[in-house]
C-alpha cells in the first residue's frame, strides 16, 4: 500500500513540476487532473495525487517564474573554468563566476582548459536570439541547462587565464586532446561514446543515425552506462563463482552488484559528469541499495523515486531535455519489460528462445519508441519509423563493439598512447562498414503543424478513459472484444481529427519572417506548398539546420516546391537530404534573379533594382530588401529590410527590421480583405493560438494580430 | 520525363555537391568558391531543365550546331551558356551571339574572328584561354611557353574579357601526374594574374574524373558531364 500512495505521490509531483516549468495554462492543469482522476481508483489516493499535483504545480510556478538573467549582456567576467568541450569549429566552455552563477559561453579561439582562472570579455548571445515558434525562449534553454546565461568570446576579444592547480575535470580534458589527434571519424566516435560529445562526428553520419532512429546509441547516457555494467556484472560474477565467498550465505550476484559499480563510476567521471550518467548512476546506485535492503522492490518504484529525488534537489532538471528522455525511455523500458513478462512465454528449444528474444527486443523498443513519440514530435519534429527494427539490428555493435571498445581505448590511453590510438582508428574502421549495413530511414513528418498532433494525443487518452467509464457504470459486462471497444473508440477519434486537421491545414496560407541576426529568412506556405527565402552562406550551414530544420519539421514541411537564396550559393544539397526539393534558384553574380523562380501560383518575385524585391503572396505585396543601401520608394503594404534605414522615402507603415534589437519571428496571415500580422510573442500569449495555431487566427481571428488593408497601387 | 530519370538526376547532383563540398572542406576553400558547369554536350533538354530546376544555372556546350537549338528552346530559363568545345572559326558568329563565355580560346585568328563579331554585335564576350598543359600534339592550346605573349597580344581585342584559364590535362589513371598538372595550371594562373588586373578570376579544369583534385588545386569552374547527366544518348 506504502508503495501505491509513494507512486501517486511521486507521479503527481513530476508532472506538477512539469507543467509549471512550461508555464503551462490551468486548462492543462485540469485536464491532467481530469486524468488522474480516472487514473487512480480509491479515494485516498486520488486525493493524495490531486493535492501533490496542485502543490507542486504551484511550487514549480513559483520557481521557474521567468525572470530574465540578472547578468549584463556585456560585460568583463571573472571565473573558473569547469568544463572545456569541443563545440562545432571552435570550444564550448562552463565558467563559475566568482559570484556563484554558472554560465556558458562559446569561443572559436583562445587554449581555455579546466581549473583555469580567468578575466575574459564576453557578449551574451541573447541578442542574436528571436523568439520562433517552437523552439524553446533562450531562457528555457538556459534554466533546463542550469546556466545563468548563454555568452559568446568573440574573436577580436582578450581573455587573462592562469592555470591554478590540479584539476579533475583536467584528467577528462587530456582526453579529449588525445581525442583531437585521431582520425575525423575516430575522434567524433571517442567524443560521443567516452565525453558525451556528439556533434563531432562527421555530418553524413549523424544525419544516417538520426534518420535510423539510432542516434540515442551515440549521445552518451545510461545505456553506455548500463552496458560497461552488465559487461562487469557478467565478468565479477564469473570470478566471484570460482572465490571462497561461494560458501558465504550470501547471494553471489549482490556481491557482483555491488563490485560492479566502480566501473560504472568510471563511465561517470569519463562523461565529465554528464546529466544523464550521473541519473543513470544514480538510478544504479538506488537499484543496488535496494536489492541489497528490500530485494522486492519494483524497478518502475526505483525509476520514480530517482526522477523524484534528483527533482526535488534540482526542480530545473525536469526542462531538460536529455532528462525527460532518458526518463520515459527507462519508463517505457520498465512497462514493455512487466507486460512482457506477464505473457509468461517460455521456449521448449533454442530456435523457441531465439525467436522469444529477438520478439522480446522488438517488443520493448517498440513500446519506447511509443512511449516517445509525442516528446520526439514536440522537440525534433520528426519520428524514425524503423526505429525498433534497428535498435534490434544494431544493439549488438553498439553493445559489444564501439562502447566497450572507446571505453577500453580511453582507460589504456593512460598507460599506451599508441595502443589507444590503434584501438579507435579499430573502431572508426568498423564503424565504416558498419554504416554501409542498409538501415531502415523511414521518417515520419506530421502534415500539419505539431501543436495539432499534439492536441489529438492528449484529447485520445481523454476519450478512452471516459469511454471506459461510462461501460463501468452502466454496468456492462463485456467480452475481451467488447472491452476493446473504448480503444477502438479512441482510435476512430485519432484517424478522424488525424485526416480533418490535415484537411484544413492544408488550406491555410502564411509567411513567418525569421527576424535571426545570422540568418534572417521567410518561409512562405500557400496551400500545401512551402516556400523559403533566405541569404543563405556556406559556412553557415551547419547552424542553420540545427536550428530551423526542426523548426520546418514541426510546421509540417516535408518538401519545398521552391528555394530561392539571395547569395551566389546554390542550398540544394543543404535541403535535399531531409526535404524534397523542386525549384532552387541562387543570385548569381552580375545577374539578376529570375522572375519566376517557383510556380507563379505560388509567390511571384519582382526584381527592383539595388536589391530590392516585391513579393507577391496572396494579394499581399511585401517589399525585400535584403542589402543595406537601398533607395527606392517602397510602395507595398509591408517591408521587410535587413535593417533601418534614415533616408528611406514612402515606407509602408508596417515595416520589418531583420537587424533590430531581439523579436519574435514575424508572422502574417493573409486572408481575403486584409492580412494579420503578429509576432510569435503575442501567439504565445494567445491560449487559442497557441494550441491552434494556425487555425487560429486564420479560421477564428480571437482579436489576434494587426489588420493590414491591401492597396494596390502602381508599381513604380 | 520519367519520374525515374529526374530521381537519378537529384541523385547525381547531391552525389557531385557532396563531393564538391568534401573536396572543397580538404581545400580550406568555401562552396561559392567552386562553380559546377553542367556539360551538356548530347544531353536532352528535359534533363538540363531539370538540373536547372535544381539550381544549376551554369551549362557548356561542345558544338555550336546542337547549342544553338537547345538555347532557342530553353530561352525561357535564366541560363548562363559557356562554349567549351573546339572553335572554328567559321562558328565564331553563332558562338558570340548564344553564349556569355567561350572557354577553348587557343589562337590568334580566333581572337580576331571572335572580337569582330563581339563588335558587330556591340558586346563584350568573356574568354578564357585553352592550355595544352601536356604538350599533347592531338589537343588544342596555348603552350605554356606561349601564354604570356598570348596574354599580351589579346590586350588588343577590347570586346574580349580575359578571364581565365582552362585545361584539359592528358588522360592518365595516375591521381599525381593529373595532380601535377593541375599544380601546374594554378602556378601559371598565377603568373598571369597580374598581366591582366582584377578581372581575371577565372580557372576552369577538372571533368568527372578529376575534379575533386582540381577543387584542391584551385578550379574555380568544374566541367561535368557524365556524372551529372548519365552517359550521353
Amino acid at each position: 500500500m506504502i508503495k501505491a500512495y509513494f507512486f501517486a505521490v511521486a507521479t503527481s509531483f513530476l508532472i506538477g513540476l512539469y507543467l509549471s516549468f512550461y508555464s503551462a495554462h490551468l486548462v492543462f492543469l485540469f485536464y491532467v487532473l481530469l486524468l488522474q482522476l480516472f487514473f487512480f481508483p480509491q479515494n485516498k489516493l486520488k486525493a493524495l495525487a490531486v493535492l501533490t499535483l496542485v502543490l507542486s504545480f504551484m511550487f514549480g510556478s513559483f520557481y521557474f517564474k521567468e525572470e530574465k538573467s540578472k547578468l549584463p549582456t556585456k560585460a568583463q567576467f571573472f571565473g573558473e573554468v569547469l568544463t572545456v568541450e569541443p563545440y562545432f569549429e571552435g570550444k564550448r566552455v562552463l565558467l563559475r563566476l566568482t559570484s556563484g552563477e554558472v554560465i556558458l559561453f562559446t569561443a572559436y579561439k583562445g587554449d581555455f582548459s579546466p581549473g583555469m582562472k580567468c578575466l575574459l570579455s564576453l557578449t551574451s548571445k541573447e541578442m542574436k536570439e528571436g523568439l520562433n515558434p517552437f523552439r524553446p525562449a533562450t531562457r528555457e534553454l538556459e534554466m533546463a541547462q542550469g546556466v545563468e546565461g548563454f555568452y559568446e568570446f568573440k574573436r577580436q576579444d582578450e581573455a587573462i587565464c592562469k592555470t591554478d592547480g590540479f584539476n579533475i575535470e583536467s584528467i577528462r580534458y587530456e582526453l579529449f586532446r588525445f581525442s583531437e589527434e585521431l582520425s575525423g571519424l575516430a575522434k567524433g566516435l571517442f567524443q560521443a561514446l567516452v565525453l558525451g560529445v556528439e556533434t563531432q562526428l562527421p555530418s553524413e553520419y549523424l544525419e544516417a543515425l538520426k534518420k535510423q532512429g539510432l542516434y540515442h546509441q551515440l549521445a552518451i547516457s545510461g545505456f553506455n552506462l548500463g552496458i560497461l555494467y552488465g559487461i562487469l556484472y557478467k565478468f565479477t560474477l564469473f570470478w566471484l563463482r570460482r572465490s571462497p565467498l561461494v560458501f558465504t550465505r550470501y547471494p553471489l550476484q549482490i556481491y557482483a552488484m555491488i563490485f560492479s559499480l566502480p566501473g560504472a563510476l568510471v563511465v561517470l567521471f569519463l562523461s565529465g559528469f554528464a546529466g544523464s550518467a550521473v541519473r543513470a548512476f544514480f538510478f544504479l546506485f538506488v537499484l543496488v541499495l535496494a536489492k541489497v535492503f528490500f530485494r522486492n522492490t519494483p524497478s518502475l518504484l526505483i525509476l520514480l523515486l530517482t526522477a523524484f529525488i534528483l527533482c526535488l534537489f534540482e526542480p530545473s532538471l525536469i526542462g531538460n531535455l536529455s532528462f525527460q528522455f532518458s526518463f520515459l525511455a527507462t519508463l517505457g523500458l520498465l512497462l514493455a519489460n512487466q507486460f512482457w513478462q506477464r505473457l509468461n512465454l517460455k521456449p521448449n528449444n533454442l530456435w523457441q528462445k531465439t525467436l522469444f528474444i529477438s520478439l522480446q527486443g522488438l517488443f520493448v523498443s517498440s513500446f519506447i519508441s511509443l512511449v516517445l513519440l509525442p516528446l520526439l514530435l514536440y522537440r525534433i519534429g520528426y519520428y524514425a519509423i524503423a526505429t525498433p527494427i534497428n535498435n534490434l539490428l544494431a544493439s549488438a555493435f553498439w553493445s559489444f563493439i564501439f562502447i566497450p571498445l572507446s571505453l577500453l581505448s580511453a582507460l589504456i590511453y593512460f598507460l599506451d598512447e599508441t595502443i589507444a590510438k590503434y584501438i579507435m582508428e579499430c573502431v572508426a574502421t568498423i564503424f565504416k562498414w558498419y554504416m554501409k549495413i542498409p538501415f531502415f530511414d523511414w521518417l515520419y513528418i506530421s502534415p500539419f503543424s505539431v501543436n495539432l498532433l499534439l492536441i489529438i494525443f492528449l484529447i485520445c487518452p481523454l476519450v478512452y478513459f471516459t469511454n471506459q467509464k461510462i461501460i463501468q457504470k452502466l454496468n456492462f459486462h463485456l467480452s475481451f472484444y467488447g472491452k476493446c471497444f473504448p480503444f477502438l473508440l479512441a482510435f476512430l477519434f485519432f484517424i478522424l481529427t488525424y485526416c480533418f486537421f490535415d484537411k484544413f491545414y492544408q488550406k491555410i496560407d502564411f509567411i513567418i519572417v525569421f527576424k535571426d541576426k545570422n540568418f534572417p529568412h521567410i518561409l512562405l506556405k500557400n496551400q500545401d506548398k512551402f516556400a523559403l527565402l533566405l541569404n543563405l552562406k556556406s559556412e553557415d550551414i551547419k547552424p542553420y539546420k540545427a536550428k530551423y530544420f526542426p523548426i520546418y519539421y514541426k510546421l509540417g514541411v516535408s518538401s519545398f516546391e521552391c528555394v530561392v537564396n539571395f547569395s551566389r550559393f546554390n542550398p540544394y544539397r543543404v535541403f535535399s537530404k531531409d526535404f524534397e526539393v523542386r525549384n532552387v534558384s541562387t543570385l548569381e553574380e552580375k545577374k539578376y534573379l529570375d522572375i519566376e523562380v517557383c510556380d507563379p501560383r505560388m509567390f511571384e518575385l519582382i526584381e527592383l533594382k539595388e536589391g530590392a524585391y516585391f513579393l507577391e503572396f496572396k494579394g499581399l505585396t511585401l517589399a525585400l530588401v535584403f542589402h543595406r543601401k537601398p533607395s527606392l520608394p517602397l510602395p507595398a503594404e509591408v517591408s521587410i529590410l535587413l535593417h533601418k534605414l534614415k533616408d528611406m522615402k514612402d515606407l509602408p507603415t508596417e515595416s520589418i527590421y531583420l537587424e533590430g534589437e531581439r523579436q519574435s519571428a514575424l508572422i502574417l496571415i493573409p486572408k481575403e480583405k486584409y492580412a494579420l500580422l503578429f509576432s510569435e510573442k503575442e501567439r504565445r500569449n494567445s491560449f487559442l493560438a497557441y494550441f491552434l495555431f494556425p487555425f487560429v487566427p486564420y479560421y477564428l481571428e480571437d482579436n489576434i494580430g494587426k489588420i493590414i488593408n491591401y492597396h494596390h497601387e502602381t508599381l513604380p | 520525363m520519367s519520374k525515374a530519370l529526374v530521381d537519378v538526376l537529384r541523385k547525381n547532383y547531391e552525389n557531385l555537391l557532396e563531393r564538391v563540398e568534401k573536396a572543397c572542406l580538404r581545400a580550406g576553400r568555401s562552396l561559392e568558391e567552386v562553380k559546377i558547369l553542367g556539360a551538356s554536350k548530347g544531353q536532352s533538354e528535359e534533363k538540363i531543365r531539370v538540373l536547372y530546376s535544381l539550381g544549376l544555372k551554369l551549362f557548356g556546350e561542345n558544338y555550336v550546331q546542337e547549342a544553338e537549338k537547345k538555347i532557342k528552346n530553353l530561352a525561357d530559363l535564366d541560363i548562363d551558356w559557356h562554349f567549351i568545345g573546339r572553335l572554328q572559326t567559321n562558328k565564331a558568329k553563332k558562338a558570340v551571339a548564344f553564349f556569355s563565355t567561350i572557354h577553348s580560346l587557343d589562337r590568334l585568328s580566333l581572337a580576331e574572328e571572335l572580337e569582330k563579331r563581339a563588335r558587330s554585335l556591340n558586346k563584350r564576350i568573356n574568354v578564357l584561354i585553352e592550355v595544352n598543359i601536356g604538350h599533347e600534339p592531338t589537343k588544342a592550346g596555348v603552350f605554356e611557353e606561349n601564354l604570356e605573349e598570348f596574354v599580351k597580344e589579346l590586350k588588343g581585342f577590347p570586346n574580349l574579357n580575359l578571364i581565365g584559364l582552362m585545361c584539359l590535362p592528358p588522360l592518365t589513371d595516375d591521381e599525381r601526374k593529373t595532380r601535377f598538372y593541375f599544380q601546374k595550371m594554378r602556378n601559371l594562373f598565377e603568373r598571369i594574374k597580374p598581366l591582366v588586373g582584377e578581372g581575371f578570376t577565372q580557372l576552369s579544369m577538372g571533368t568527372s574524373s578529376d575534379f575533386e583534385i582540381a577543387i584542391e588545386e584551385g578550379a574555380t569552374i568544374i566541367r561535368i558531364g557524365t556524372l551529372l547527366f548519365g552517359p550521353r544518348m
